[in-house]
Parts: C-alpha cells; sequence; structure tokens
C-alpha cells in the first residue's frame, strides 16, 4: 500500500478545455478517499491521472515515493474499477480475474489460490468458469471488483462503480466495497457523483467543483462546516436551506440583517470564525468578496464558488445587483436542519426566514 | 386477413422476385454447363441432362484448360494479398480508432475514399510501375496492387469494429499490464474477430473477381488467375465454346461460395453489428 498525493495537479485537453486546475492533495496510505462533485467538475480526470490513462499537463502526481507523471499505467501498480466494468466479454469469471496475475506471469498455483480467495471474498465462487454476458449486473461489478483486488495493489482506483445498479444493490455494494477496503487496508481513491456514497463510504471526502477542488475533510466536517455555498448546497441530503442576508459593522460587533430584523452575532462566534470580519459590510469588504470565492465560516478551504448557486428554499430569486455582494454573501448560509447545537446562527436565521 | 398479415405475405413476394432475380442468371449458368455446344442456343433451355455432356465438359475445364493451375494462381494471390492487408489493416484500424496523432481524424475518415477508385482508372499506371520494377508475370506483381486495393476497406472496417469496443477494454487490460501493442493482441483481436472476418470476405471476394489489372500484369498463362482464365476462353480464334465458359463460370463461383458459406454467419452479424447495439 501507498500513499497518493497530487502537488499543483492541473489539466487542460487539447481543444483548450480545463478539466482540472491547481490540485493539491494527499491520500494517506490506507486511507479511502472519495472525490465528490457535479458532472463535469474534473474528479474523473484526477482519477484517470493517477492510473495513467490521462497525461498530466500540469503539477506531479506521486504513488509512494514515486513522481508517475508520464510512467506507464502498467508500472504504477494500480488497480482501477471502472463505471461499465470492462471487463473482457470473451473471457471466463476466472480468467478476467486471473487475468492480470497472468500478464505479470505469477506462478499458476498461486493465481489459482488467490482468485479462488477473491472469488470467495465477492461470493463469486460459483460463476468462475460463466461468461460476463451471463451475469447480472451486481456480479459483473463483483467481478470487476475481483480483478482489481486480486492483484494486491497499491492503489485501488473506482470510477462511479455503483452507478449502473438498482438502488438496491447500490446500498448493498457500497457496503460491501467499504468493507473490503477496510479488511484490505487498501489505499482507495473512489469517484462519484452521488453524496450518499461520498458520505457513507469515504474516510475523507474531497469535493470538487468545475476543476477546483472545494474542500477536503472527513464527511462529518463537510457537512457540518462546508467551506462554501457550493459545498453547503451540494452535501447533505435533504438538502440545506439557503437563505440571503446582509452582514454589517453595528455598535461592538456583528450584526446580521435577515428578512427584516437585526441579529446581533454573539462575540465567541465571530472570534471562532475570523474570516467573518472580512465579509461585514464596507469598501474593504467589497473588494474581499468580488466574484471569486465566498469562504464561509469556518472555512477549512478558502477555494470559492465562482458564482454562488441561487439561495434555495423560497429565498430571494435573484437580487444579484441590489445589495452589496460582500455583505450579502456572508448571510447567505442558510439555515439547517435545527438538531445541531453548534450552529445557532444557522437555526436562528432559518427560523427568521419563516 | 389482417393488415399484418397482409404485409407479412407482400413481403414474401418481394423478396422471393427479388431472389429469382439473384438466383437465375446462376442457375442458368448452372444449367448451360450440362449442355453440349449445339443445345446450348435452345431458348428456353430443356431439363434433358445427359451424363455424358456433363461429365465432357468438366473433364474439358479441368484437363485441358489447366482449371487447377489458375485456382491455385487465384488462390495464392488472394491468400497472400488479403493476409498481408490484413496485418497491415488491422492494427492501422486499431490505430485509427484509439490513438490521437496528426491527421488521425482526416485521413481515418478519408481512408474510404482510396476505394472508390475504379480499377480501370488506375490499371495503367500500375502496369507501368509494376513494369518499372520489373514485377511483370509474377504473383508480387499482384500482389502488391491488390493489397493496395484492399487495405483501405480494411482499415475502414476495422475502424468502425473497434470504435463498437468500449475504450475502458483497453484502459482496464493496461492497467492489467498489458502494452497497447498486446492489448491488441490479446484482448482486442478476439473480440473484433467479426470484423476481421468480414474485412476478410471483402477483400477476398474483390480480389478473387479482379480482372483488369491481373490482365494488364500477367501474360503468361502459368499466371493467370481463374477470371483472366475464363475470359481467355472468349479471345481463341475457335468459335466460342459457351458450355465450357459456362463450366468455367460455375468453378469460379465455387471457391468463393464456399468461403462465404463458412464466414457467412459472421458477415451477417459483423453487417449488423453497429446496428444492434
Amino acid at each position: 500500500m501507498a500513499s497518493v498525493s497530487f502537488a499543483g495537479v492541473g489539466k487542460v485537453y487539447r481543444d483548450g478545455t480545463r478539466a482540472l486546475s491547481d490540485f493539491d492533495l494527499d491520500v494517506a496510505d490506507g486511507e479511502f478517499m472519495v472525490f465528490v462533485g457535479p458532472s463535469g467538475c474534473g474528479k474523473t480526470t484526477a482519477l484517470r491521472m493517477v492510473a495513467g490513462l490521462e497525461d498530466i499537463t500540469e503539477g506531479e502526481v506521486r504513488i509512494g515515493e514515486r513522481v508517475v507523471n508520464g510512467l506507464h499505467p502498467r508500472h504504477r501498480d494500480i488497480a482501477m474499477v471502472f463505471q461499465n466494468y470492462a471487463l473482457y466479454p470473451h473471457m471466463s469469471v476466472y480468467r478476467n480475474i486471473a487475468f492480470a496475475l497472468k500478464v505479470r506471469k505469477t506462478p499458476p498455483e498461486e493465481i489459482k489460490r488467490r482468485v479462488e480467495e477473491a472469488a470467495r471474498i465477492l461470493g463469486l465462487t460459483t460463476e468462475l468458469k460463466r461468461k460476463p454476458g451471463q451475469l447480472s449486473g451486481g456480479q459483473r461489478q463483483r467481478v470487476a471488483m475481483g480483478r482489481a483486488i486480486v492483484r494486491h495493489p497499491q492503489v485501488f482506483l473506482m470510477d462511479e462503480p455503483l452507478s449502473n445498479l438498482d438502488a438496491k444493490l447500490r446500498v448493498q455494494m457500497r457496503a460491501e466495497i467499504a468493507r473490503i477496503q477496510r479488511e484490505l487496508g487498501a489505499t482507495t481513491i473512489y469517484v462519484t457523483h452521488d453524496q450518499v456514497e461520498a458520505m457513507t463510504m469515504g474516510d475523507r471526502v474531497a469535493v470538487l467543483r468545475k476543476g477546483q477542488l472545494q474542500q477536503v475533510d472527513s464527511p462529518q466536517e463537510v457537512y457540518d462546516r462546508p467551506a462554501n455555498l457550493f459545498v453547503a448546497s451540494f452535501i447533505g441530503s435533504p438538502e440545506m436551506n439557503l437563505v440571503e442576508a446582509r452582514l454589517e459593522r453595528g455598535g461592538d460587533g456583528l450584526v446580521c440583517h435577515v428578512a427584516g430584523r437585526e441579529l446581533r452575532l454573539p462575540p465567541e462566534l465571530v472570534h471562532a470564525r475570523p474570516g467573518l470580519e472580512a465579509y461585514a459590510g464596507g469598501e474593504h469588504a467589497r473588494r474581499q468578496g468580488g466574484d471569486d470565492g465566498a469562504p464561509g465560516v469556518g472555512a477549512a478551504r478558502p477555494r470559492g464558488a465562482r458564482s454562488p448557486p441561487r439561495p434555495h428554499a423560497g429565498g430571494p430569486g435573484g437580487p444579484r445587483g441590489r445589495r452589496p455582494l460582500a455583505g450579502r454573501r456572508s448571510g447567505e448560509r442558510g439555515a439547517r436542519p435545527p438538531h445541531r447545537r453548534h450552529r445557532p446562527l444557522r437555526n436562528r436565521l432559518g427560523r427568521a426566514r419563516r | 386477413m389482417t393488415a399484418h398479415r397482409f404485409g407479412r405475405v407482400l413481403s414474401y413476394i418481394v423478396l422471393i422476385v427479388i431472389g429469382l432475380v439473384g438466383l437465375l442468371p446462376f442457375l442458368y449458368l448452372l444449367l448451360l454447363s450440362t449442355k453440349s455446344r449445339l443445345d446450348i442456343l435452345e431458348v428456353p433451355p430443356s431439363l434433358d441432362f445427359d451424363w455424358a455432356t456433363i461429365k465432357a465438359n468438366y473433364a474439358e475445364v479441368i484437363h485441358e484448360d489447366g482449371y487447377f493451375t489458375f485456382v491455385k494462381n487465384s488462390v495464392i494471390v488472394t491468400g497472400v494479398s488479403t493476409l498481408i492487408a490484413l496485418v497491415l489493416g488491422v492494427p492501422a484500424g486499431y490505430a485509427f480508432s484509439r490513438l490521437r496523432f496528426r491527421g488521425s481524424d482526416t485521413w481515418g475518415s478519408t481512408i474510404l475514399s482510396f476505394r472508390f477508385m475504379p480499377p480501370v482508372a488506375v490499371a495503367i499506371p500500375i502496369y507501368l510501375m509494376i513494369r518499372y520494377v520489373g514485377l511483370l508475370d509474377g504473383y508480387p506483381g499482384l500482389i502488391l496492387p491488390y493489397i493496395a486495393f484492399t487495405l483501405p476497406l480494411v482499415v475502414w472496417i476495422m475502424i468502425g469494429f473497434f470504435d463498437e469496443i468500449p475504450r475502458e477494454i483497453d484502459e482496464a487490460a493496461m492497467v492489467d499490464g498489458l502494452t497497447r501493442p498486446f492489448v491488441l493482441l490479446k484482448v482486442l483481436l478476439p473480440l473484433a474477430r467479426p470484423g476481421i472476418l468480414v474485412a476478410a470476405t471483402f477483400g477476398v471476394i474483390f480480389i478473387w473477381n479482379e480482372f483488369l489489372v491481373g490482365l494488364y500484369v500477367i501474360n503468361s498463362q502459368d499466371h493467370y488467375t481463374i477470371p483472366i482464365a475464363a475470359s481467355s476462353l472468349l479471345t481463341v480464334e475457335s468459335p466460342i465454346d459457351w458450355n465450357i465458359a459456362a463450366a468455367t463460370g460455375i468453378f469460379t463461383v465455387i471457391p468463393i461460395l464456399l468461403f462465404s458459406i463458412v464466414v457467412q454467419r459472421y458477415i451477417v452479424r459483423g453487417i449488423t453489428a453497429g446496428a444492434v447495439r
């Protein structure tokens, strides 16, 4: 097993499309890292760069201590599970799973032992002689997993492996993949657009949007302290409510104007979130809070959403030019289900809207 | 009668007519090859068969005209040309389908246009070139131009077949430890087999029937391919023996017919491959 690290990694396709920019991330040895984001956010590109299936146009990717830019996939010691499984249709399940070992000239007894072990873990023992075409979707998915785990690779890469399964099976396989990953203790990068998968499976979650890393943290932290509006609205089910408000300096502290009411922010809240100050009304704040980035309360990484999504839950539709951006931004973080006690501000805001 | 049934009957009638149009000339040829020289002009031909005449006709083709030499020539030329065209064309098709290189898009889409050129348009330049390199009247002199004719077709067909195979299979194989050439050899060739057979069939049929280039390049009877040998029947001084010509025609068709029957199921699968998936 090994760690994987991205240092300033970027990807520009031949036609000039930028898929990923300035991507910095360390995946620890044995960690289950989930890349999540809407489609086209660059998560699959990032994964494929680790696999060596996509040229790295900027920066460096390391697996363990080794820089792997330019290294052929077969020399990277990785295994990958594809979205469409990419099984070899003309080979039996056994040969599919054994293929990589055979290519690497593993002794036949060893191949047999490992394939049977993988089949046992995945419940495929009775299917070994069948061809992929004769299997159900779930079984094919398992074969794809089997093909990865027999290898004992340094890193597992999974590209939306569950997206072709029906809902029930998906839940089941979700648990199973998480279990297998724990059992093998393998460093895993898992790409998904499904935030439920991201929240339930990963040790840590990396949220991407338009080729920019938004936040990396444990699922709980991402949920509790989203770095910006985008993360806040993307993560969590049901969605977080977002409400517009205006933050201003008033008296000896900050005052939040929301829904025609003034709420004084408790000093300890302001102290806990030093970024907040910058967003209080005034010239300085306006500059800070330009169109780029809205580091929210307790930002883990100040990489902003380029254009904030519209407020949800019946919030005012699009008064973009009406108030100073800066003032609006900070207020936009919205209400949450009122069960988290350490966020009194939001709860109050949430109620204030109604 | 319901409309559905009516449509069905109608479609059968149309199919039968089409089948007759396709088959009748061939059946007529078969019938002519069993006649004596005198009975040949009888219309409609009688269905009286005389075993001795049949034997005489076919024996003449086989023994006096050296039919087996021509078959041998045709098989060698067709086989070698097709094989080389496949060996070159299949990897080329793979490259056009998967890799990006300068001109890969343009060449991939225009490559078939080389095939639009009818042999008659290029037969004379080809003859001059073959003469220049001293390959007249021999197998290589035929094989080279035939490869040139077949290759674009093979490449074009194979591009289509490789495009049908998901790229992820290549990628999985590379992650599993293969380099590109071995991905093609070990994983994709078995998957592309129907395509290879389709390409081979079109190549074989074209080369087997090709006449003009062969006529220019080959001079001695030892090297005649079947179409040239068959046509030589028509140019000798003696009156044309239509019954012998018909028997030759039958012999010309038999090898290609056998080949087609063997690969038929792959051809059908191959032709519909794009449609069904």
